[in-house]
């Protein structure tokens, strides 16, 4: 009796690793083809970057890049074709595996890479360590640096077999981006509207400390483009936060140990002492946008 | 430690190989070193605060079967006092600090009275009230005094429901203890099913009705009356779903190592009247109270107004014993004030129904009551979830003044919300009204593609941010 209830619970067992196998695999080719057919939103975004774009400079950074460079007039200024990877939302680890993602593909000539305090302030979040979770989608179809990069626990490598577990932060996105279209007649760039009315804002960011691992990933990003021969560009956007010196000399020290350009827009007298090419306190609107874009265009092909 | 982490994945499959390879005259030490050990897993000193407690009930358990009279009741009175000592100032000394203060400077006056800065030990109400129905139960001679300390240390500290229930009785539990228990593919299957189930609850549905209430009701100045309501119709299920889950994957842990653990909720929300509810939501602590605090009041068998004041005292108490704060005095007083005007115009309504025709049509009335019992629970929510009395009272005040078609919307949310709620209405939906009829869904084979299902969803929709157990604050 008991041999025989051994035997079914095995059976039973089995049957239902069998299902749950069938519906992962299953689950991942749906999503797979869902997010390389997504026409909108996050899941868009980042098959563009990580999967699309060859073009010959790839401007990098949270929504400061996103907002702030206008693909076509930095392309008609230097004659080389661009592409806007700015993501909303999010830090250098996330930058970094967009660049690892790029490079596996092709070479850009140049990378812009706009720099922010949360770059360098552990602020937790998807500017913190939160983001290798969301990277799981790309695990096992980049290259092993790639995987090696957004696995940060012993156990992320065994979970991301689970194609389930792999979209688990990412279905609902993959979802609407194929309801939804985009209108993304800007190469990546987002434009803003809107003249920012505001008053000067102190940035209250002295109970964050600085990331180490945040410092580092720039550099590593920094020393990955140059093994390819590719020409890094360190950019600070206009902005009305005050930003702690701090930060300043930290990316300096980042710039000349790399030796690479750094271009510190975050105080110019062109754009700050104009509001109205503002949207908010740190974000240009489209017109700012464009006389921004076209300052950058003249730092990549002076 | 708790359920939804990682290490309660490693750490349960091994106690439980360990558990079925060990002597059966060591497996209380295997249980109790393993218990120690989740407990441990919060904040680790505390574990000499259960540990007093342990060695205070298991000798005044000895000591109330050995005496009689006087010395008999002196020993329980000892014993109930030193856990109510350990939850006092663990639980309620600075809500007490609090409330001297504000009471002296409505007088002008000014105290000085040291705060604690302490975090509440984890599980601290459920393990100090389980304690205190052993000594009941030994004083009222209807459970032997465990002799053996390890297996009453074991009774308070036995991890699949140290931290938050379900709290169980002596002679439930205890007896499982001495027993020898077998690995049967029944208790397996049954507990994993248990397990799976709790684990939807908590990951898929709660966690995720949880990103929607949290952005509502840590932020009541700047969301609307709909906002506010969609958020406590979502609190309604984010609660039932963690504690329900919670209990679940306890029962089921408890259940694959042989151990039966009473039952805490049996589908709640399907309650047609308050009464009903409270028979049904977290099973544990109101026959806790039932047994220890209402039936020694007199219960119903005193006169009317006695009654309702046992009602009512019994149901403030309960709100306090979930936590120090007004909010749950509030909620505790509302719930006992539901059963007092639920009895005092039972007669009435029986009128209007049965004037109206209500009562005529069964499915719509059972309806219209299980709605009506939904609605009444939910605003009692409005006060356990509020950050504070000021929140609760301005959330219900924008319910009823600042409706609008504007709602606070996460899609994703919503989304994740829709396919959660939909499976476990649906389930519960089956369990409760077809539970004879839908036999397709009883066939072993059914039930493995369902589980199956269950875990797919879970992985793909479970949010695994490690996220707290509401009860655990208690």
């Amino acid at each position: 009796m008991r041999r025989e209830n051994g035997i079914s619970i095995l059976k039973k067992g089995l049957l239902f690793l069998v299902v749950l196998i069938a519906i992962d695999v299953c689950a991942g080719f749906v999503f797979d083809a869902l997010y390389s057919n997504a026409k909108s939103g996050v899941a868009y975004q980042e098959n563009q970057v990580f999967n699309k774009t060859k073009d010959s400079i790839l401007i990098f950074g949270s929504s400061r890049a996103a907002f702030h460079y206008k693909p076509d007039v930095i392309t008609e200024k230097t004659g080389l074709t661009c592409y806007n990877a700015g993501r909303e939302g999010m830090g250098i680890y996330f930058h970094y595996a967009a660049l690892l993602a790029t490079l596996e593909r092709y070479s850009p000539k140049v990378v812009v890479l706009d720099l922010d305090f949360r770059d360098v302030y552990d602020r937790g979040g998807n500017f913190g360590e939160d983001v290798f979770s969301d990277l799981a989608p790309f695990y096992g179809k980049i290259n092993e640096e790639f995987d090696d990069y957004i696995c940060r626990n012993w156990y992320d490598g065994i979970f991301y077999q689970s194609n389930l577990l792999k979209y688990n932060k990412k279905f609902f996105n993959i979802l609407t981006a194929n309801v939804v279209k985009n209108n993304d007649n800007f190469k990546g760039y987002i434009p803003l509207k809107g003249k920012w009315n505001g008053k000067d804002k102190v940035l209250k960011n002295d109970t964050f400390t600085i990331g180490s691992k945040l410092i580092k990933t720039i550099n590593l990003f920094i020393t990955k483009a140059q093994s390819k021969n590719i020409k890094v560009i360190l950019v600070i956007s206009p902005t009305f936060k005050k930003i702690k010196p701090e930060f300043f000399t930290i990316v300096n020290e980042i710039a000349a140990q790399n030796k690479v350009k750094l271009v510190d827009y975050s105080n110019a007298e062109e754009f700050v002492s104009q509001k109205t090419l503002f949207h908010d306190s740190e974000h240009l609107n489209d017109k700012g946008a464009f006389l921004f874009s076209k300052e950058v265009a003249k730092q990549i092909n002076p | 430690m708790l359920f939804n982490s990682l290490d309660f994945l490693i750490f349960f499959p091994i106690v439980c190989v360990l558990f079925f390879g060990f002597p059966t005259k060591y497996r209380w030490l295997l249980l109790l070193v393993a218990s120690c050990y989740f407990y441990m897993y919060f904040i680790p000193i505390y574990i000499l605060i259960l540990a007093g407690t342990i060695v205070v009930d298991y000798f005044a358990g000895i000591l109330i079967e050995n005496n009689q009279g006087t010395k008999r009741r002196f020993y329980l009175i000892l014993s109930l006092l030193a856990n109510i000592l350990v939850l006092a100032v663990f639980k309620y000394y600075n809500f007490f600090i609090e409330n001297i203060e504000v009471l002296l400077a409505a007088m002008g006056s000014k105290s000085n009275l040291p705060y604690l800065s302490i975090l509440l030990p984890v599980g601290l109400s459920f393990h100090t009230f389980q304690a205190m129905s052993y000594t009941i139960e030994v004083y009222r001679g209807n459970q032997k005094a465990e002799k053996h300390f390890g297996i009453y240390a074991l009774y308070v500290m036995f991890f699949p429901q140290l931290v938050a229930g379900p709290i169980e009785r002596p002679q439930n539990v205890l007896h499982q203890f001495h027993e020898h228990k077998i690995f049967t593919s029944e208790n397996f299957v049954k507990g994993l099913k248990l397990i799976i189930w709790g684990f939807f609850m908590k990951v898929v549905v709660a966690d995720r009705l949880a990103l929607y209430v949290n952005a509502a009701y840590n932020n009541v100045d700047n969301h609307n009356g709909s906002t506010l309501l969609l958020a406590t119709v979502f609190f309604s299920f984010q609660i039932y779903c963690d504690f329900a889950g919670y209990s679940s994957i306890a029962i089921g842990t408890a259940k694959i190592m042989g151990f039966d653990l009473m039952t805490n909720f049996n589908r709640p929300y399907f309650a047609k009247t308050i009464s009903e509810f409270w028979k049904r939501w977290h099973i544990s602590l109101s026959t806790w109270f039932r047994d220890y605090l209402y039936l020694p009041l007199g219960g119903n068998k005193v006169t009317k107004y006695r009654w309702y004041f046992n009602l009512f005292i019994v149901f403030l108490i309960s709100g306090i014993w979930h936590g120090a704060n007004w909010t749950f005095v509030i909620w505790g007083a509302l719930n006992g004030g539901y059963l007092v005007i639920a009895i005092v115009t039972q007669k009435f309504r029986n009128q209007c129904n049965d004037a109206i025709g209500l009562s005529k049509n069964k499915t719509l009335f059972t309806a219209f009551q299980i709605i009506t019992t939904f609605i009444l629970s939910s605003f009692a929510w409005i006060f356990f979830r509020a950050n504070n009395v000021h929140d609760a009272f301005l959330i219900v005040e924008k319910i009823g003044t600042t409706f609008s078609k504007e709602l606070f919307v996460k899609w994703d949310v919503f989304f994740g919300v829709f396919i959660g709620l939909f499976v476990l209405i649906l389930k519960e939906f089956k369990d409760e009204f077809w539970v004879n009829k839908l036999s397709f869904f009883k066939k072993a084979n059914v039930s493995v593609l369902f589980y199956a299902l269950i875990v797919a969803l879970i992985l793909l929709m479970g949010v695994f941010d490690e996220g707290q157990f509401i009860y655990f604050q208690f």
